[in-house]
């Protein structure tokens, strides 16, 4: 028999979607559109007394904006909801859920990110004061979608008690024109008990334990843009309050398809990406839950100026419009976006179908046939992306060295690399002179003359995604995308090439890759490490901070004067696991930062020295890759 | 003549630098507390170092409640502790009753501060702190209350080091300041030996115009 605090619960959560159900249009078509995943790691022990609000003219990016509140609005309470008006609150129902009230008074923790970000905030606010006792709490996430927007969510839930989620939408502007989450019939999408089952007896078999649950909410669509809510009502018996039987205090809830993602090497001449399962240990696990049979990359050319030396393998695949123009120096060279001789094209999937001339499977394997590498759909062939260890086949010409695995052993990573090449381009730079007479003799190769070159400042553009592998083989939605450009003017294995494997060849080119966005996110222009070096003093261990602390020192050795319109930042990539930087401004690409205060420029020759403070519990060596950027980070 | 060369490339070896470090601590005398040093290298490229602790000597008492070193500290105090900068956490800590002074020396020494290799990104940092309590969480007998620290000396990219004393009971002095030169001492002593070494060779072998006079 449901207890009165259960009947209360679905009654309550039942009057909620009622209210908001029939809001949907008459006759509205479900249109088809982008797919949006949260990956959202939230913490509950914080609390936002004055729940952050959003512009609904749809002229702000998408984001998110979390609050914890005292109570989950229900009944009358849910039609107090007002997240559009600055300072709102959140009325109370007075839900008997609470004994004593949670009453966080914690503030300023606010999160922004897209709709399509997956990139996990991170909060450090100190465990509630009054969570002593309590017998359930509630979260509450509002997010921004625009129209169209495919939301599909599930969550980690790591605690003790039962859970519910409800997906309701307040309707800001004006009131009726927001959809509900078509969340099923009942409020109630899981409970998990110390079985850590999801959709199990909501009563306690025995004392609960903290269990990690995956709770999933069916896709739905929002047909307007506005503010939609996400309530996470997570409750214990009165016998079982918070905190009990947790380590440390705290329920975390993480919402997305279970798989994230990171960059490295901006700014260098080649490009990586990691990605990893977040809700299970293996990535297949993942896959599984999120209804594909892999994950694997996808990449677009999105710009790519002629002349260059890229061909199709099978011409006939791609329109007239992706041929660089005639006359052009390479007639038969893909192109996209804007050709650097009058026209202009769509982008084309890297590699193409078919695949490129250059790339020759020399050696077939079971899932590549002698002939072009062709991974279409995507940039690793699927099966290789599958599967564990796999490694991409051999090519004719490869020089020997690193042959990658897109998929590590353990089969908890994910890789992506590439160092695109273009002796084409015209990028500027010193070039020692064995090397500069390289590069005209390649030219005199790929670019129809060695003195032939695309328009100087030109670059190949990208936008790579993180996707799905559908059971039928096709691509599914984007899960991680971020775009970038490339101006590398050298060679890989001694060929200019687009989809690689191999490193660029040192020294035989100029130029950086230039990640421009993340996820929808513009990023700031990176500065590359040869306009600025990075130094550090030693680090000092303090037994009163437990930290180990230092000093960053950044110098232009540019001979140019290096300008931000707003601040400079300092990221540290690939910090050692266990290992985080407790001064830490923020988080960009999972990698924390730091704002360079009342800096706008840096002269040539100027040196600014920031202090950093690691905390580092297992005692590990810390290192990192630093990364200068002229902006700041939305 | 090869015997020769030989001097010439040892003499380009600098020594250690080494400071004099006094610490009046009388003003907590009686108090159980303790004593840490550690030497840390850079989150980034650090070339190899190594300190030394010498000659300690104290009215206090040490606990001795040893092994007290984490990482690449060997020895124990009150006998020499060396350090070096190989892995991220290089500490050694002690229990310590304080009497009214401790002294000892530092010394710092290894390709870091000899031969600087010139791509290193990172230094090195040790540092000294003292507490009032025996698990070290409250520092004493330092301005500096964040992070507790008594002062800190950093090993430079160029092979200089950098004193850093918040604590106004003690005293770190460069021993026989006079013979610790600066980097730029440094050079032109290396240039004169090079010049001397090079002048010995040439009159080790007869000069093409003594031919002539022949």
């Amino acid at each position: 028999m449901a207890s009165k605090r259960e009947v209360n619960l679905i009654v309550s959560a039942l009057l909620l979607v009622s209210a908001y159900a029939f809001a949907q249009p008459p006759g509205y078509q479900k249109p088809d559109p982008p797919f949006y995943t949260f990956d959202v790691p939230l913490d509950i022990n914080f609390n936002i007394t004055q729940p952050p609000c959003m512009s609904v003219d749809g002229n702000v990016p998408a984001y998110v904006t979390a609050t914890t509140l005292a109570n989950m609005p229900s009944g009358p309470g849910a039609a107090n909801l007002a997240p559009c008006a600055a300072g709102s609150s959140f009325a109370s129902s007075g839900s008997i859920f609470v004994n004593p009230p949670v009453n966080f008074n914690d503030s300023g923790n606010t999160m922004t990110i897209s709709t399509t970000d997956t990139t996990a905030p991170s909060y450090s606010p100190a465990y509630g004061p009054n969570w002593t006792g309590a017998t359930g709490v509630t979260y509450e996430q509002q997010f921004y979608a625009p129209p169209g927007s495919q939301i599909a969510l599930s969550y980690l839930i790591n605690g003790n008690g039962y859970v519910t989620i409800d997906v309701v939408s307040p309707c800001p502007d004006p009131p009726g024109d927001c959809v509900v989450g078509s969340t099923g019939a009942t409020p109630t999408y899981g409970a998990f008990t110390s079985t850590g089952l999801p959709g199990a007896s909501p009563t306690p078999i025995g004392a609960p334990t903290a269990n990690n649950a995956v709770l999933k909410l069916p896709p739905f669509t929002v047909s307007s843009m506005g503010t939609y809510v996400v309530g996470i009502w997570v409750t214990t018996g009165f016998q079982y309050p918070f905190p009990y039987n947790q380590a440390p205090y705290s329920i975390s809830v993480s919402a997305g398809c279970g798989i994230d993602a990171t960059l490295g090497n901006n700014g260098l001449d080649e490009i990586t990406g990691v990605a990893w399962p977040t809700l299970t240990t293996l990535l297949s696990q993942s896959a599984t839950l999120c209804g594909y049979s892999g994950f694997d990359w996808q990449q677009w050319i999105t710009n790519l100026p002629c002349p260059n030396p890229f061909e199709a393998a099978v011409p006939g695949n791609l329109p007239f419009a992706n041929f660089c123009p005639s006359p052009t120096l390479t007639p038969f060279a893909l192109t996209a976006g804007n050709s650097g001789f009058g026209s202009t094209s769509a982008p084309f999937l890297d590699a193409p179908q078919g695949g490129y001339t250059y790339a020759i499977v020399s050696v077939a394997d079971q899932w590549d046939p002698l002939g072009p590498y062709n991974p279409y759909p995507f940039y690793t062939t699927a099966g290789i992306a599958e599967t564990p260890g796999a490694l991409v086949p051999a090519w004719v010409g490869d020089p020997p060295g690193f042959v990658p695995h897109p998929v590590n052993f353990e089969n908890k990573m994910l890789y992506f690399y590439d160092g695109p090449s273009d002796a084409c381009l015209d990028t500027a730079g010193p070039l020692l002179p064995a090397a500069a007479a390289a590069l005209l003799a390649r030219r005199a190769l790929d670019c129809g003359g060695s003195t032939s070159t695309a328009p100087p400042g030109s670059y190949i553009g990208f936008q790579t995604s993180l996707v799905g592998i559908n059971t039928d083989g096709s691509s599914g939605p984007p899960l991680f995308t971020w775009t970038w450009t490339d101006t590398f003017n050298g060679t890989a294995g001694n060929i200019s090439s687009l989809v690689t494997k191999y490193p660029v060849d040192p020294g035989s080119g100029v130029g950086n890759v230039s990640i421009t966005s993340i996820n929808g996110v513009p990023v700031p222009p990176i500065i590359p490490p040869t306009q600025v070096s990075t130094t550090a003093s030693g680090l000092a261990y303090s037994r009163v901070t437990k930290t180990f602390d230092g000093t960053v020192t950044l110098t232009n050795i540019s001979g140019i004067t290096l300008t931000t319109p707003t601040s400079f930042q300092l990221v540290l990539n690939s910090l050692p696991t266990g290992v985080t930087l407790v001064n830490s401004m923020g988080t960009f690409n999972q990698c924390p930062y730091i704002t360079i205060p009342a800096l706008l420029s840096l002269t040539p020759g100027q040196s600014v020295t920031i202090a950093v403070q690691f905390s580092n519990p297992s005692n590990a060596t810390i290192n990192f890759t630093p990364e200068f950027y002229a902006g700041s980070f939305q | 003549m090869r015997f020769l060369w030989l001097f010439c490339a040892v003499s380009a070896i600098a020594g250690p630098i080494t400071y004099d470090v006094t610490v009046d601590t009388s003003s907590i005398s009686g108090t159980a507390g303790s004593l840490d040093f550690n030497f840390n290298p850079g989150p980034l490229v650090t070339q190899f170092a190594s300190l030394q602790i010498l000659n300690f000597t104290s009215d206090g008492a040490l606990a001795g409640n040893c092994p007290c070193g984490i990482g690449d500290v060997t020895g124990q105090l009150p006998s020499t502790l060396t350090f070096d900068n190989g892995t991220g956490f290089n500490d050694y800590f002690d229990d310590f009753t304080y009497g009214d002074t401790i002294s000892f020396a530092v010394s710092l020494f290894g390709p870091a501060l000899s031969s600087p290799d010139g791509v290193s990104t990172s230094g090195s940092t040790f540092a000294f702190s003292m507490f009032s309590d025996p698990v070290g969480t409250t520092p004493v007998l330092t301005t500096d209350t964040t992070d507790g620290f008594a002062f800190t000396i950093d090993v430079n990219l160029d092979g200089s080091t950098t004193v850093n004393n918040f604590s106004p009971e003690t005293t770190v002095v460069a021993a026989d300041a006079a013979g610790v030169p600066e980097p730029a001492s440094f050079a032109l002593v290396g240039a004169a030996i090079a010049s001397l070494c090079l002048f010995l060779r040439r009159r080790a072998r007869p000069l093409p115009g003594d031919f002539k006079t022949h």
